[in-house]
């Protein structure tokens, strides 16, 4: 009798757990998903065994990682390659003169129309470092790290307005509804951290990207997948703060109230839900506590602000990037920055090479070399994989919008060949790969898409791309689409 | 010595639980028991999951490795590349097919290079094979037909869902569960019906006298509340992507709220199903169309349209057609097309073809992805529609049938001899703003009046507000019959023009109006068109400016609807190769799917809606009835919702669910209402859905339904009860969106300065479905309970459990002040201090049950730390109290506040039960 009770008994606790995940991985068909969500939901409570146990080690990867996380720099609005790491003095010989009717014949553009005439480089460039990468003179900060840094030269997409190339590049897709990297990731990896969500956004420059809250969304994947936006007004994490005049140890006592209740709803109602139900809400205490800790960066040395260049108590892009170390030091997983203002088209001083860019690079270059030096300091760079780029580059040619020469200086849009760079996390250091012309206008070897970039980070996190998939609505879905291959020359 | 048995039963499934996967084990104990009890290997249930799992990734649809497909019996048995024919029917021996999954060397060995088959699945195959290789139809291909076994016709009393629920149960060794108490049950029926609990009205006399027939009566109360068709719309604005903004980059605002209260008024007015569904694909086509099925067609414009700047209109024209196609089989037909759009289907007998055939009916509408989203339906609001019909009839004295055709033409009859634009028949390249004028024009703008009677009017002045001039050429019976300009240079001051005609008018005639500016205006310019007034008067029509007066004060709304373009220009649909729409291959005419064609063939979008909407229909009715049994249940007969196809899951009671089927299409006559009633009046739904261990290990998705639901409430129901329970509801209906209270910075989207606006008073306490819904920065609080942000048609909510959850219970606003709200209502209705009472009160209400002693301890203890933590200040009542009237130094107003924020996050009230 004793026997029977014990298997009944073990025969539930297993039953329970695949119950509870039956809802979130009803069509998950790879082992990796389980795992993932047994990281995810996992709260180090007295029912940790019933809803997470099994071998991380088991599914954690395909292969051995060589990054634990992500750190993705996202200049969204695309920065022009051709004011800051493409070196093409042909170009500047060029300025002014009408451009080639073969750079223009099939070609699209959002704005240029007729023929523009070519935009040589706007500022002086220098060689940097051991490797002697060309850096311009807005980014003397990044100047210092290119030794950390591999350049991919000749990356080019199939989009050339904002919101669908935001989505192609964080999507894999350039239509709304699919999961993004961030979601793909914490799918397949799930969170080292407990009290926090595996996939958090960070997003400056006053505005959200283009292609707006998707690009962070789970799409299909279910929403304990999607980013987890951190706010630098407000509550840190939306609904995080108490209500005014309630104290956290009221909160804790309600909680524990909640908790309670439930537990007996769950003994009288024995549905394995309830317990997650349970688990959830000591979680969500959990990061009550622990997220303002986190996000607050008041209590990191003065050394460390002055490095980053931080504005203590408002949001910037040098506070986000201090943000980004201290959540991947926590064990988050795949942090996203946003930063807006890229979008150096000419029409107006605050968009214009010779106006907002220069701030945009000032703004954003030093809190970047500071973060890949304080990583490094940290020992943190080895295993953390730093991304930096655009949704797509810009012309060689000025936009001229309306046919008519622009007050200010802009380039358009451009997607055949643009530069993004990755250092850390397993990435070759001080390291080029792609060539574009004389002109910076096509590539002429090394030339990559954004499927192979997606490829590249989810390779060096241990998962290979063709197998991360996810079965909705009759068929497999992945990041990479159908395509996308792992760039093998900048990896170590 | 059941015992005994189960405790096998047990120990294997144990075994297999932690060594392997149960789909396997499934599969196995499938595979053993339909061997035991049929001889007849079944296509369907044993040969094609073999096929579709093992075969089809390579011999399938898509790729069709060595010549050889196994989707259909034409290809299996064709002659192969090798020359060899992979099945011969009835001689297995002689088939390639089992030569190769039995073959000894691995490199002829199917599956190539993957697990060879098992020796049951190669045993099923030859058996099959040798029967005859039969390839049935898949089963939701089929019409839902008389079960020759059961034959529901020679007894039809005997058969309810009852009835095919406890023949499964017994088949699984499960016994039901006890009745549920009429509390329980009470609060189930209410939120599945109305979405928030009942009035106090209806729930009295059921729960005093809690019989069958008091529960009928319940049911019917409900039922025929307003708030059901509010309930049961969000389930349908999900598939149809409703959103009030047009979803790309700037994501700007979009006027469609009337397609959502187009589809609450029917849900209320239990319009059949097939009716529905007729009025949202081809409303427009009908002979004669109603406002209602003109509206009813935006289900289609709710697709997005891109507005950034040098985006290739053709192309999200493109996308938004593609997305049509996709929707309508998707929500209605619950196969998923999508997959044919570059190839044919990998797992069901749909070619690429077909799905070309389907994209030509949508591919011949006016809209292109303009940033106006021409064309647009101008009409009174559907809750106005009365009034104006009574005023018409008041004034003019003209009868208007209550199912009359459009009434923007009565009006325009009734106000002859003063013409408007708002209330013409057609207009192109205008918009007709919501005082019934006509402005942005495009060049070659044309107004078309429709057909009046004349009594010998002989000149017409037109009024009219414009600051640039524009030519305008006035049509009598299609006969060009004055050109004139009209214009100003001052926008604010109306002015006139009278035109003589060249004779007088007697008789029908009709008229129009065109108008070409110079330059298309751009938006800015509010120049307008606003009235064309044939004189003279006729003497008994003076009421037409008493009645003009009238009808002004009721602004007129405008929603995108779907309009055919005219056979001249219409386009022609080609293939696209691969899926590339710039790839274009063979032209094709508008067709359903092969495999549903039988003698039929349809040529337009309203015939294709009358085909999906027919009762013989395999899918329209099964992919319906599922969806509101997944309402009710927390998951469908079938769990894929929009997979009806091969690789969907099977039905788990198939018979019940083709049963319901023909109830539903010819018993209940589409009756939605009718359908719900049934399913609620079953003791399937009554049951308690308290589950013993046991039970729970033997059914743990509760598939077999040995206990009543159990599941967490949508979005929607969380938020709407939260507002309900603390008497904070408004119960008004349809209009615009609103904006309840939302975090500050949410909206934050580039090269837009559109703002959330905090609606006030009432507004801010609307049901969630009025709820204002930015696809670029929905509504967090309900995306966090797995709201889909609506870009595309979703048919099946994931329901999760997380932490940000516990977070928008915990803090919200709307949390908070519901809290508040919960415990000033106690407060009021019992005055005294006994805190038990107050306590006991607020759960009942929260909850619809009483609350145990235990309960009772854990919030009582909880009430007293909270008036410890008030009064040494380590937390402020002041602070946290803000509804009322400074009741914010009454601390046990605060310290019950806390409770009720505690009730209001309990399991049992985020959950149906």
């Amino acid at each position: 009798m004793m026997d029977e009770h014990k298997l009944i008994e073990e025969f539930f606790s297993a039953r329970a757990q695949n119950n509870t995940r039956r809802h979130f991985l009803k069509s998950c068909t790879s082992a990796l998903g389980g795992v993932a969500l047994g990281s995810l939901m996992s709260c180090g409570t007295k029912y940790d065994n019933l809803l997470n146990e099994n071998s991380i080690t088991e599914g954690i990867a395909h292969f051995a990682p060589k990054a634990k996380s992500v750190i993705y720099l996202h200049m969204a609005g695309s920065p022009s390659q051709l004011e800051m790491f493409e070196y093409k003095p042909e170009l500047s010989k060029l300025h002014g003169q009408p451009c080639p009717e073969s750079l223009l014949n099939g070609k699209k553009f959002a704005f240029i129309e007729g023929v523009p005439e070519m935009l040589g480089q706007q500022y002086k460039f220098s060689q940097k470092g051991v490797s002697g990468a060309y850096v311009s003179e807005l980014l003397p900060h990044t100047g210092e790290v290119v030794d950390e840094i591999s350049f991919l030269r000749a990356v080019h997409t199939d989009q050339f307005n904002h919101a669908p190339a935001q989505m192609l590049m964080q999507t894999g897709s350039p239509r709304l509804g699919r999961p993004s990297m961030g979601s793909w990731v914490t799918y397949g990896l799930g969170s080292e951290n407990k009290d926090l969500p595996g996939f958090m956004v960070l997003v400056s420059g006053g505005k959200t990207p283009s292609a707006g809250k998707s690009i962070w969304g789970s799409g299909f994947l279910p929403t304990v997948y999607q980013g987890v936006q951190c706010r630098s007004e407000g509550d840190p994490v939306l609904y995080l703060n108490n209500p005014d005049g309630f104290s956290r140890n009221l909160r804790k006592k309600t909680i524990d109230a909640i908790n309670q209740i439930n537990q007996e709803e769950y003994e009288m109602a024995g549905d394995p839900e309830i317990l997650t139900r349970i688990s959830q809400y000591e979680m969500a205490y959990r990061m009550q506590i622990s997220a303002p800790e986190i996000m607050d960066i008041d209590k990191e040395p003065e050394y460390i602000h002055e490095m980053y260049g931080t504005t203590q108590g408002k949001g910037s892009f040098a506070n986000n990037c201090l943000l980004a170390r201290r959540l991947v030091e926590k064990g988050v997983r795949f942090v996203q920055l946003y930063d807006w203002g890229w979008d150096s088209h000419g029409a107006a001083k605050s968009e214009a090479l010779n106006g907002g860019f220069i701030e945009k690079c000032r703004e954003t270059d030093q809190p970047i070399a500071a973060l890949i030096k304080d990583l490094k300091q940290r020992g943190l760079l080895e295993e953390t994989l730093v991304v930096w780029g655009g949704e797509f580059g810009r012309t060689p040619m000025r936009e001229n919008r309306g046919g008519k020469t622009m007050e200010y200086i802009g380039r358009d849009h451009h997607t055949d060949a643009y530069t993004m760079w990755m250092a850390g996390g397993g990435i070759k250091k001080g390291h080029s790969f792609g060539e574009t012309d004389e002109l910076g206008y096509h590539a002429v070897n090394g030339k990559v898409h954004v499927h192979d970039i997606q490829a590249t980070i989810l390779n060096q996190l241990g998962i290979n791309h063709e197998k991360l998939t996810y079965f909705f609505q009759g068929r497999d879905y992945r990041l990479t689409d159908l395509y996308g291959s792992v760039i093998k020359d900048i990896i170590i | 010595m059941v015992n005994k048995k189960l405790i096998i039963i047990f120990k294997i499934l144990y075994d297999y639980t932690m060594k392997s996967n149960l789909y396997l084990l499934a599969f196995i104990l499938l595979t053993y028991i339909s061997a035991c009890n049929d001889p007849k290997i079944s296509y369907n249930n044993e040969v094609k999951p073999i096929l579709t799992t093992k075969c089809l990734s390579c011999h399938g649809g898509v790729k069709k490795n060595g010549g050889i497909s196994f989707l259909s019996a034409d290809e299996a048995i064709k002659t192969a590349k090798s020359g060899k024919q992979a099945i011969i029917p009835g001689n297995a021996r002689d088939s390639e097919l089992i030569k190769r999954i039995s073959h000894n060397n691995q490199e002829l060995r199917m599956p190539y290079q993957k697990p060879p088959l098992s020796a049951e699945e190669i045993e099923t195959l030859k058996t099959w094979i040798n029967q005859g290789a039969d390839f049935e139809d898949h089963w939701a291909f089929s019409p839902p037909a008389e079960n020759p076994v059961l034959n529901y016709h020679s007894n039809p009393e005997k058969f309810s869902i009852d009835f095919f629920i406890d023949r499964k149960l017994s088949q699984a060794g499960l016994t039901t569960s006890d009745k549920a108490s009429p509390q329980t049950i009470a609060r189930r029926a209410a939120l599945d019906i109305i979405g928030i609990p009942a009035p106090e009205y209806i729930l009295t006399k059921f729960l005093k006298e809690p019989t069958t027939e008091n529960y009928q009566e319940y049911l019917n109360k409900l039922l025929e509340l307003p708030e059901y068709g509010e309930k049961w719309t969000s389930m349908w604005l999900d598939l149809a992507r409703y959103a009030d903004t047009q979803g790309y980059e700037k994501d700007p605002h979009r006027d469609i709220w009337s397609y959502r209260d187009y589809v609450i008024k029917s849900f209320n007015d239990d319009k059949p199903y097939n009716q529905f569904i007729i009025e949202q694909l081809a409303g427009d086509l009908l002979s004669e169309p109603t406002d209602e099925a003109l509206i009813a067609t935006a289900f289609h414009r709710n697709t997005m349209t891109n507005t950034e700047g040098g985006t290739d209109d053709e192309e999200f024209r493109v996308v938004a057609v593609i997305d049509r196609v996709n929707t309508t089989y998707e929500a209605i037909l619950g196969i998923t097309m999508s997959c044919v759009q570059c190839h044919d289907h990998p797992y069901d007998p749909i070619i690429q073809k077909n799905y070309y055939q389907s994209y030509a009916l949508f591919n011949t509408q006016q809209d292109a992805d303009l940033d106006n989203d021409f064309p647009l339906f101008s009409h009174y609001p559907l809750n106005k529609r009365d009034s104006i019909r009574r005023l018409v009839e008041l004034y003019s004295g003209i009868k208007i049938e209550e199912k009359s055709s459009i009434l923007n033409q009565v009006v325009s009859q009734a106000l002859f001899p003063l013409l408007k634009p708002g209330f013409a028949r057609e207009s192109y390249g205008t918009n007709l703003l919501s005082n019934n004028a006509a402005g942005n024009f495009e060049n070659n703008a044309k107004i078309d009046f429709g057909n009046f009677s004349f009594q010998g009017q002989n000149s017409v002045t037109i009024s009219y507000n414009l600051d640039e001039y524009v030519d305008c050429t006035l049509f009598i019976d299609e006969q060009a019959e004055s050109s004139f300009s009209l214009g100003s240079n001052n926008l604010k001051f109306e002015k006139t023009k009278t035109i003589r005609l060249n004779k007088p008018l007697t008789g029908k005639h009709h008229v129009t109006l065109e108008i070409h500016p110079e330059n298309s205006w751009k938006w800015w310019q509010k120049g307008t068109i606003n009235t064309l007034l044939f004189e003279p008067v006729m003497h008994e029509r003076e009421y037409i400016f008493e009645l003009n007066r009238e009808l002004s004060k009721v602004d007129k709304v405008t929603v995108p609807v779907l309009k055919e373009q005219t056979e001249d220009i219409k386009r022609v649909t080609q293939i696209f190769e691969k899926g590339n729409w710039t790839a274009k291959g063979e032209a094709v005419e508008p067709d359903i799917p092969n495999i549903f064609r039988k003698n039929n063939s349809i040529t337009n979008r309203l015939e294709f809606a009358q085909w999906v909407a027919n009762p013989n229909n395999p899918l329209t009715a099964r992919v319906y009835v599922n969806r509101i049994w997944e309402q009710i249940f927390g998951q469908g007969l079938t769990t894929t919702l929009s997979d009806f196809g091969a690789m969907g899951e099977k039905p788990s009671h198939p018979e019940l669910l083709d049963w319901l089927a023909i109830q539903f299409v010819s018993k209940w006559n589409w009756s939605t209402k009718e359908l719900i009633r049934h399913i609620m009046l079953s003791s399937t739904y009554q049951q308690s859905s308290k589950v013993s261990k046991e039970k729970q290990a033997a059914d743990p998705s509760n598939k077999w339904l040995s206990r009543g639901p159990r599941v967490r409430l949508s979005a929607e129901q969380t938020h709407d009860q939260l507002l309900a329970v603390s008497e904070l509801l408004s119960l008004k209906k349809y209009g615009p969106s609103v904006m309840p209270a939302q975090p500050d910075n949410i909206w934050s989207v580039v090269y837009s300065g559109a703002q959330w606006k905090e609606s006030e008073g009432a507004d801010r306490y609307r049901r969630s479905l009025y709820t204002y819904w930015r696809r670029t920065s929905p509504y967090p609080s309900m995306v966090t309970f797995d709201s889909p942000s609506r870009e595309y048609c979703v048919s099946q909510r994931v329901r999760t459990n997380t932490p940000l959850q516990a977070l928008v219970m915990l803090n919200d606003t709307l949390s908070i002040e519901a809290a508040q709200s919960l415990a000033a209502k106690t407060l009021k209705k019992h005055p005294d201090t006994n805190i038990e009472l107050q306590i006991t009160d607020m759960y009942h209400k929260a909850i619809g049950n009483s609350p145990n002693q235990e309960i009772i301890k854990v919030l009582t203890e909880l009430y007293d730390i909270s008036m410890k933590e008030f009064k040494n200040g380590n937390s402020n009542s002041q602070d946290f109290i803000f509804i009322g009237n400074s009741n914010g130094h009454d601390l046990h107003f605060a310290s019950l506040s806390v409770v009720a924020n505690t009730i209001l996050n309990l399991d049992a009230f985020i959950m149906k039960n």
